[in-house]
């Protein structure tokens, strides 16, 4: 029959009190200020951090070597931390940070008053005692002192205004607060300012190549014939001359010890499989012409690695000292042209602390079982210009160890483990380069390194086809097609635009818990799943109102952009492209009212991505059809003239 | 007290007090009119019984003796107690609300009065006691009728008015709810009934009014109007009345 | 006065009565509850956060609650008319104000606890669910709580309660309870649609300008909830946005449209009655 209700007290009296209360309670709820309890700082190791590239982590000895900030915002589950004041202080005028994580609730820096700080010749911060953190309204900023780190000068908070003067006084600058230094325009490296990089790094490094191919121009003084040693002869050339080899077999390994030119256009310098084959040991050597085998079988050098460093010193160690085909060590300047190293159960060249080098024209053949040998080009330390060059099977096609400002373009890479693989190197250029069948994948970033341009290249048939990482970089007008994920887009703050990817499983994927990179004018075509995403707050793909074209979006067009979002992780939007039927599901009325109100407050959502501005057509229409051809034929139906190609 | 006889043997009104007073009553639907210059008074004390065709008001007449309907002319007083409840009411079809028992009918009623009703009694006096934990949709049509007479007197009004209470019941039933009107009048209250059981009005009503073509065609007690009109019973009072074409003025025998 | 006061409760307790022994009303409570527990997890916004639910059920809500008004609020006074027992009332001196205010403070309740029990689960749902994705990072719930939720169910059920007014007064108007539940269907329609129809048209038309634009969305009560919600809730985590609507106005509107309609329904009850 139902609940009695003779529990329910008689007096109307306490109806009525209770009613009330809850007319107080309703009330209240919106009286009450929304607004939580300021939260406490975090270690700064818990924030999700931007700012720097790993690789200058290195060179900083502690953290207080570079002023902190951390960042709560309104909108955003994660504490954000910043390198450096003035990152922050970019941030908070950004309106895409702004829509993704709300306001900031509050913003903590780390206070240098009381710790002893001192700036060194350098004018790098030294310490005495930890930093606490502050509010940041309640410090002032130095700015414009000699205070810098790897990065550039930096503002120093203090908590203290006394002992901010102090600070001037000794070391320049002044003092600001911190609305002034809110005021300020910031300038902060962006992806932006990559992509207006790679014209001008493309000029420098034509220049490079320019400069270095001089060397070929030295005189001719000594020919040598295959009946001679090589090694004499070369001991015994002068400076600034070209030591020519007749057509045959000469024995190695040899070393180079002054800067002369050995060319040898047929001719053949076979090592006894241990150890390097030539040995470049001084500035502006250039080999010329010659095929190198016998190279030794060392990989790396153990017995260089000391084992207590860490990880990455070791493999610093271990890796620069393998054998290779050309080893060039100390030896700035070194130009390697139109050299073949048929086989190498090593490295094809390894370049050590040899800065300004250049390789152009040259082919490297690793062994089949990537494990069995190591890198085409091993660039360890050094800038260097690779070009116009061949790298089949072996481990990885170029590696690339803390060498900024390298450019490696207009190669081709077959069957590698991985055609390119950056660590800790930023700045640098990889352009119009060719990846087929690599077992791991084409281009891989790691470490987290800032602004490197990836730009122009074709990658098919290969499981990660472009592996990004780190910030502050630009990967454009690239091609992925038929590979497990097309391009990863995990680096933070960098520009992803023109891109086309065609028939992958994923035709990108992103990983980063920071949603802070823009995604736009890439076409997306017969993926089985256009994108994908990892946890972490709702990414809007997107750079104003220019967005993406996905292969079965869809809705009414004004101006060539569909006046409906398209999600590619939402499971009915997702396969829109594979089946007409989806869209009458899409169309309704539930879906639509929820999609309309899905962008809002994306920075407390989880794992998913939109496109509120989907274009009708492909942004590329050549990159397209050169999509198409290497979907169809293969990676050599592909031709290298995509970085001039003005697909905007 | 029970009736035994076929004729209607109780004393006839004295003066008791009357309790509802209607004066020139006149109700009109735009161009029809349904009752014209009714004159009427309703005792303490008594049955009074309205009877007439149908169609000819009646249950109008009992809308404006209860003061749920504008008379277009004339008026209707109230001229008993002040009491909260002056008129109870038994619908032609009670229906009460499903999901209550009988009891919790009644007791929902009697608290919409301040003074306190014993609902023991009542439902004793309308023999609905024994079922008084029964939910209402589960009574029979004639206890359903009963119920509604319970809940009628509910707070001891001095006029209550029943609409038609013995029609659809069994003889027994029938006489059982009539039976009730007698006893209320006993008690005092002023009872109005209207009915189409001759039989009944006969054996229990104190005065009766015949309704016919918008006006009081007879009036007074049942052994009177049979003798004015020179008949046995009502039957023929009814048709005497009836069978006239043009109404007579309103021939009201004075006791 | 204290007869009144009494009447009222026996009248109050009575519709509480009947509702608590109609089985449909628990089917319709766990429905309910079932569907906004559904919408939450399907919108991935339960494991996020309070705010994102919020947006997630909004929509759904506004078409929820007009449906769960009429349900409940649809034979409120009619069941009692064709059943003859509006007379009987009246011979107990109910005055016709107290009659409907009490029946609709019953509905009220009912309405209120079917659409309370439902958002509590939810809010439920959502303080259990939610949590950071990794715990690599340091986190926090932003300005993201339960009390902004809270406002959205405060907001809710003001909004429920004004459509039930609405529906009662379309219940009184009707001789039977098929056309009171036609009636009523076509009111809350009429009010839903031709409110942001109107508004629409206002604007294109330019009898609304941009400055009316905030009242004049608090005049239709579908718009009215959409302001307050989107004002009180939702903003409060965006970049110091606002201007989506006059919670006051709103809220106010609201209540108007509440006052009123029982006033009407008050008003056609005693004429009809008499």
């Amino acid at each position: 029959m139902g609940i009695e209700l003779s529990w329910l007290p008689r007096g109307p009296r306490t109806l009525v009190i209770g009613f009330l209360l809850v007319c107080l309670l309703s009330v209240g709820v919106f009286v009450v200020s929304a607004d939580s309890a300021v939260p406490d700082p975090v270690p700064f190791e818990d924030t999700r951090s931007i700012g720097f590239a790993s690789e200058v982590h290195e060179e900083i000895d502690s953290q207080e070597s570079v002023p902190r900030t951390q960042v709560f915002y309104s909108q955003y589950q994660y504490v954000i931390g910043y390198y450096g004041i003035e990152t922050a202080a970019a941030s908070f005028d950004d309106p895409a940070r702004e829509q993704q994580f709300g306001y900031p609730i509050v913003t903590y820096v780390s206070d240098y008053a009381d710790t002893g700080i001192e700036l060194t010749a350098e004018g790098y911060i030294e310490t005495d005692r930890r930093t606490e953190w502050v509010f940041a309204q309640d410090a002032v900023y130095v700015v414009d002192s000699d205070a810098r780190t790897p990065a550039g000068s930096v503002a120093i908070p203090f908590a203290d205004q006394e002992q901010a003067t102090e600070f001037t006084d000794t070391y320049g600058g002044e003092v600001v607060s911190w609305d002034a230094f809110t005021a300020q325009s910031h300038d902060v490296d962006d992806a932006s300012l990559v992509r207006d990089r790679v014209d001008s790094q493309g000029d420098t490094a034509d220049e490079r190549v320019t400069d270095r191919l001089q060397l070929l121009d030295r005189p001719a003084e000594i020919t040598v014939s295959p009946d001679d040693d090589l090694q004499t002869a070369l001991d015994t050339a002068t400076a600034e001359t070209t030591v020519v080899l007749d057509p045959g077999t000469y024995e190695g390994p040899i070393n180079i010890n002054k800067s002369v030119t050995l060319r040898g256009h047929g001719a053949t310098v076979e090592g006894d499989e241990n150890g390097s084959v030539i040995n470049i040991n001084a500035a502006d050597v250039a080999v010329d012409g010659i095929t190198v085998t016998g190279v030794g079988d060392r990989t790396r050098n153990p017995d260089v690695v000391t084992g207590d460093d860490d990880w990455d010193t070791n493999i610093e160690l271990g890796y620069g000292h393998g054998d290779a085909a050309i080893a060039a060590v100390d030896a700035p300047g070194t130009l390697v042209t139109n050299v073949t190293v048929p086989h190498t159960d090593a490295n094809g060249i390894l370049l050590r602390d040899s800065n300004n080098s250049a390789v152009h024209n040259v082919a490297v053949t690793g062994t089949e079982v990537w494990r069995d040998s190591f890198m085409g080009v091993m660039i360890m330390r050094s800038s260097a210009v690779v070009e116009d060059s061949q790298f089949t099977a072996g481990r990885d096609g170029i590696y690339l160890h803390r060498s900024p400002e390298t450019v490696i373009r207009n190669n081709d890479f077959r069957a590698n483990r991985y055609g390119v693989h950056l660590m800790h190197t930023s700045d640098a250029m990889i352009a119009d380069n060719t990846f087929a069948d690599q077992e791991y994948g084409g281009v891989t970033i790691m470490t987290s390194p800032s602004r490197n341009a990836i730009v122009g290249n074709i990658v098919t048939n290969t499981s990660n086809g472009i592996s990004t990482s780190g910030s502050y970089s630009y990967i454009a007008h690239n091609v992925a097609v038929d590979t497990r994920v097309g391009i990863t887009t995990s680096a933070v703050s960098s520009l992803y635009e023109h891109n086309v990817v065609r028939d992958n499983e994923y035709g990108m994927r992103t990983g980063s818990v920071l949603a802070t990179s823009t995604i736009h004018s890439n076409d997306f075509v017969g993926n089985d799943q256009h994108a994908g995403s990892s946890a972490g707050p709702l990414r809007i793909w997107a750079d104003g109102t220019q967005g993406n074209y996905w292969e079965g979006a869809y809705g009414d067009a004004t101006d060539g952009t569909y006046d409906r979002a398209y999600s590619p992780t939402d499971p009915v939007d997702g396969q829109l492209h594979r089946s007409t039927a989806r869209t009458t599901v899409a169309e309704s009325p539930v879906t639509v009212g929820l999609r309309a109100l899905q962008g809002s407050t994306p920075g407390l959502r989880s794992g998913s991505i939109l496109d509120p501005y989907p274009q009708t057509e492909p942004q590329n229409p050549q990159l397209y059809e050169i999509a198409e051809a290497v979907s169809e034929h293969g990676i050599d139906a592909a031709t290298h003239n995509t970085t001039d190609s003005t697909d905007e | 007290m029970s009736k035994q006889q076929s004729t209607n043997t109780r004393p006839a009104a004295t003066s008791q007090e009357a309790v509802l007073r209607a004066t020139d009553l006149t109700k009109q639907y735009s161009e029809l009119t349904v009752l014209d210059s009714i004159d009427l008074t309703v005792h303490a004390g008594s049955v009074t019984a309205l009877i007439g065709p149908n169609g000819t008001g009646k249950t109008t007449l009992l809308r404006l003796l209860l003061g749920h309907l504008e008379p277009t002319a004339g008026n209707v007083e109230y001229a008993g107690p002040a009491v909260e409840r002056p008129i109870g009411y038994l619908p032609q079809q009670p229906a009460f609300r499903p999901h209550f028992t009988v009891e919790e009918t009644i007791s929902f009623y009697a608290s919409l009065l301040e003074t306190p009703t014993d609902t023991k009694e009542l439902l004793t006096q309308v023999d609905l006691y024994d079922v008084r934990n029964r939910p209402v949709e589960a009574l029979s049509g004639g206890m359903t009728r009963l119920l509604g007479i319970a809940q009628s007197v509910v707070g001891n009004p001095p006029a209550v008015i029943f609409d038609e209470p013995a029609s659809g019941l069994d003889p027994t039933m029938g006489t059982k709810a009539f039976e009730i009107t007698a006893q209320l009048a006993e008690r005092g209250t002023a009872v109005i009934v209207s009915s189409h059981d001759l039989a009944l009005v006969e054996r229990y009503a104190d005065t009766v009014i015949l309704l016919h073509d918008k006006q009081i065609a007879a009036q007074g007690p049942p052994q009177q109007l049979c003798q004015t009109h020179s008949v046995a019973d009502l039957w023929e009072v009814y048709d005497a009345v009836t069978a006239t074409e043009t109404p007579q003025t309103n021939t009201e025998v004075t006791q | 006065m204290s007869t009144i006061v009494s009447t009222f409760f026996a009248l109050f307790k009575r519709e509480l009565k009947t509702a608590m022994r109609t089985r449909v009303y628990y089917l319709i409570t766990v429905g309910v509850i079932g569907l906004l527990l559904a919408l939450t997890a399907g919108g991935g916004g339960a494991a996020t956060g309070y705010v994102p639910t919020v947006v997630d059920l909004l929509l759904p809500l506004e078409v929820l609650v007009p449906v769960l008004a009429i349900a409940i609020g649809y034979r409120s006074v009619v069941s009692d008319l064709e059943r003859g027992e509006l007379a009987v009332l009246k011979t107990y001196d109910v005055p016709s104000s107290v009659y409907v205010f009490a029946i609709y403070a019953g509905r009220a309740v009912v309405l209120s606890v079917i659409l309370g029990s439902g958002l509590l689960a939810t809010l439920l749902l959502v303080s259990f669910s939610s949590g950071p994705d990794t715990s690599i990072f340091a986190t926090h719930t932003g300005l993201d709580s339960p009390l902004l939720f809270a406002r959205f169910i405060v907001l809710t059920l003001v909004f429920a309660l004004a459509l039930l007014a609405i529906v009662l007064l379309m219940s009184v108007a009707a001789q039977s309870t098929l056309t009171a539940i036609a009636l009523a269907v076509g009111a809350v329609v009429l009010v839903v649609v031709a409110g942001d129809a109107a508004i629409i048209l206002g604007l294109t038309d330019g009898w609304i300008a941009e400055a009316d634009l905030l009242n004049a969305l608090a005049i239709a009560p579908n718009s009215a909830y959409r302001g307050a919600v989107f004002e009180t809730v939702i903003a409060v985590t965006a970049a110091s946005e606002s201007g989506y609507g006059s919670p006051i106005t709103s809220v106010a509107g609201l209540f108007a449209w509440t006052i009123f309609s029982l006033i009407s329904a008050t008003l056609i009850l005693h004429r009809r009655t008499v």
